[in-house]
């Protein structure tokens, strides 16, 4: 009987060893992927985390989109589509279609130039930023490593014309790279986006009123010849024709609730979510509040500004997957802008290569009723100074690196008020001084300081070396 | 003594030469408004024509764009809508532009619309109404303050252009034919 019972007190020890030893495996897992010391049994377990492909997907529905897409007639007419419009989607999701296959063609030397172009029939998409070939091969689902795209660094903006059977019985897809245009003979058979959809939408545009405030002239039509005393990008926007006032929302901003009440306790929650008992909490000087564990370190100041560093020492690999480091910026930024500012609009503005390919830097940015709000903000904390850009976030294929994020709740107000947005309207002298010429002319809204809290918008001129002047835009006329 | 009296002498052919220089280089670095100020207000006296005089006759020649730069029309087009914007700019302050259209029944130049003259800075644009056929446009810039006292070229800038407005019906016409040579094209070769 005693026998037994020692038997039994053994087997009992060795199952509690057993415990133990997995429990400490646990926390020397969780050590490493910063979460609780049981993470890896959620990780064994998990089935309502989101898996890779899924988190991919998202991450291109979310973020792959054209700074601006424009239907044209050829006949000084261009229609900024916002996503809220009902073709929106279909042009979208054709155009995809007509860029994928001109990165599997070959190139033509095109006898056209952008200049040209701009004023024709088709479809324009401008990305704002010269998108990298492998990034948007991966955007496109195509694999970024795959060998086409030949002779293309990057897409920085793109212009269609769906064959008509009368001029063109091909397809044809302009691609301007760092000032090159490449030309493509393609045959896309996409209902979405062919000749005869595309003349639809045309009509559509052309009648129904409420298109009317997005109709456009490009800066190229105002000035055939180049006759203006300033260079500038011949695709710009600008309204000649009337009516020339346009109707913006007023915009109520703010640092979210939940960081300026800032409970510590609260915020770790927010920012670190399952993570949070693996890093240590302090105030720093300022009220700044600091998560930190071995790895990484979150710096949350007073004024919504948060910074993130990765600090363990493991080393890069010499050439990185932009695809898969973008998917890791998406992670990092869906995570914390679900919690802390749910319903804002980013977009991606830019994309740069660090260390020959090591690690890539993304930046994003707001944009509220497809109008980008611009940052023009001096931080008040750190060491950062002036921040022109919403999210600057860098990423290799494994990890973020480093995050600063000027967070801010941006919501409309629901006060509507008329500007006059001519193209007249602008100072010449500003354009003249833009140096070294105009890239774009945007009305938008700016983000200057934390202490105001409704922004209206303003008109921004960016210089083609992306320098910007704000200048104020007038009301309308009894407004 | 005249030693010290010719090397005088020469000193003051020397400055003067740098004076003559200095004088005649000033406009070389004076500014746009400046340099048509200066052309501009050369009429002296009342030789000079009214707004409406100049508007009106046809004896006029065209002048250099000195006063205001038209970026649009850039020479005779052809278009198939019933309006026109005239697009330009002028660096120059207190500057007014004034649109005609020739009158074929009265035989002169008579105002496109009720608001043709207006004042301009900077970047300007103009929506015009048109009638079908050819409209010939008469832009004339001037600065506002000699508005009685113009002399083309002189302080009025006077450009012609002609937009001709066609029918829908001729752009229809257009792309049947295209239709038809294209066919005719595919027929002959079998596709």
């Amino acid at each position: 009987m005693y026998r037994i019972n020692r038997e039994k007190l053994k087997t009992y020890i060795l199952i509690i060893l057993i415990l133990t030893s997995l429990v400490q495996v646990g926390i020397l897992w969780g050590y490493q992927e910063h979460g609780f010391p049981t993470n890896f049994l959620l990780t064994i377990f998990k089935s309502s985390e989101l898996s890779q492909s899924e988190i991919d997907r998202m991450a291109r529905e979310e973020f792959f989109r054209p700074y601006r897409l424009v239907l044209s007639s050829g006949d000084l007419a261009h229609w900024i589509i916002g996503s809220g419009d009902d073709i929106y989607e279909k042009v979208w999701s054709g155009s995809k279609e007509y860029i994928k296959n001109a990165i599997l063609s070959k190139p033509q030397v095109s006898t056209e130039s952008w200049d040209e172009l701009v004023t024709r029939k088709g479809i324009f998409l401008d990305f704002k930023l010269n998108v990298d070939v492998n990034l948007m091969k991966w955007f496109l689902g195509m694999g970024s490593s795959s060998g086409s795209g030949e002779g293309l660094t990057g897409i920085n903006k793109v212009f269609i014309i769906p064959k008509d059977g009368i001029t063109t019985s091909l397809d044809i897809v302009y691609i301007l790279n760092e000032g090159t245009v490449h030309k493509y003979i393609v045959n896309v058979d996409n209902e979405d986006l062919n000749r005869e959809t595309f003349e639809k939408y045309l009509v559509e545009l052309e009648e129904d009123t409420k298109y009317e405030a997005k109709k456009y002239w490009v800066i190229r039509e105002f000035d055939p010849k180049g006759r203006l005393s300033f260079s500038y990008s011949p695709d710009i926007p600008c309204v000649v024709e009337m009516p020339l006032e346009r109707e913006y929302s007023t915009l109520n901003y703010s640092i979210p609730g939940k960081m300026e009440d800032k409970d510590e306790n609260e915020l770790a929650h927010l920012i670190l979510a399952n993570e949070q008992y693996s890093f240590d909490r302090t105030i720093g000087m300022d009220d700044t509040v600091i998560f930190k564990n071995q790895n990484s370190i979150y710096k949350i100041y007073n004024d919504g500004f948060m910074e993130y560093t990765y600090i363990s020492s493991t080393g890069h690999s010499d050439r990185e997957d932009i695809g898969k480091a973008f998917s890791n910026a998406y992670g990092f930024i869906s995570r914390l802008g679900k919690s802390l500012i749910p319903k804002n609009n980013i977009y991606l503005s830019d994309v740069n290569i660090k260390g020959g390919g090591s690690s890539f830097e993304f930046t994003f940015n707001y944009m509220v009723d497809n109008v980008p709000v611009f940052i023009e903000y001096n931080t008040l904390f750190g060491e950062k100074g002036k921040i022109s850009d919403a999210i600057v976030i860098e990423a290799d294929s494994r990890r973020v690196l480093s995050c600063r994020w000027l967070v801010r709740d941006i919501q409309k107000n629901g006060k509507k008020v008329r500007y006059n947005v001519g193209f007249n309207s602008i100072d010449k002298r500003v354009l003249d001084e833009t140096i070294p010429g105009v890239g774009d002319i945007s009305v938008a809204y700016v983000l200057r300081s934390a202490g105001e809290k409704e922004l209206a918008p303003s008109w921004v001129i960016e210089s083609t070396t992306g320098s910007r002047n704000i200048l104020p835009l007038l009301r309308a006329e009894g407004e | 003594m005249p030693r010290k009296l010719y090397a005088g002498r020469k000193l003051c052919a020397v400055l003067v030469v740098i004076l003559m220089f200095a004088a005649f280089s000033v406009s070389a670095f004076a500014g746009t408004v400046v340099n048509s100020f200066y052309r501009y207000s050369a009429v002296n006296g009342e030789n000079g024509m009214k707004l409406d005089d100049l508007i009106k006759s046809r004896d006029i020649g065209e002048t250099e764009q000195f006063l205001a730069t038209i970026t649009k029309p850039v020479g005779d087009e052809t278009t198939f809508k019933k309006s026109y914007v005239v697009c330009g700019y002028s660096d120059l302050r207190d500057i007014s532009i004034a649109i005609a259209v020739y009158d074929g029944n009265k035989e002169q130049y008579v105002y496109v619309s009720d608001d043709s003259v207006w004042d301009v800075s900077g970047i300007f644009s103009k929506e015009i109404p048109l009638h079908l056929g050819a409209n010939k446009l008469k832009i004339v810039a001037f600065p506002k303050s000699e508005v009685n006292n113009l002399k083309p070229g002189v302080n009025a800038q006077v450009t012609y252009f002609t937009v001709t407005v066609l029918k829908e019906s001729v752009k229809d016409k257009i792309i049947q034919g295209v239709l038809k040579v294209k066919d005719s094209i595919s027929g002959f070769f079998g596709n």
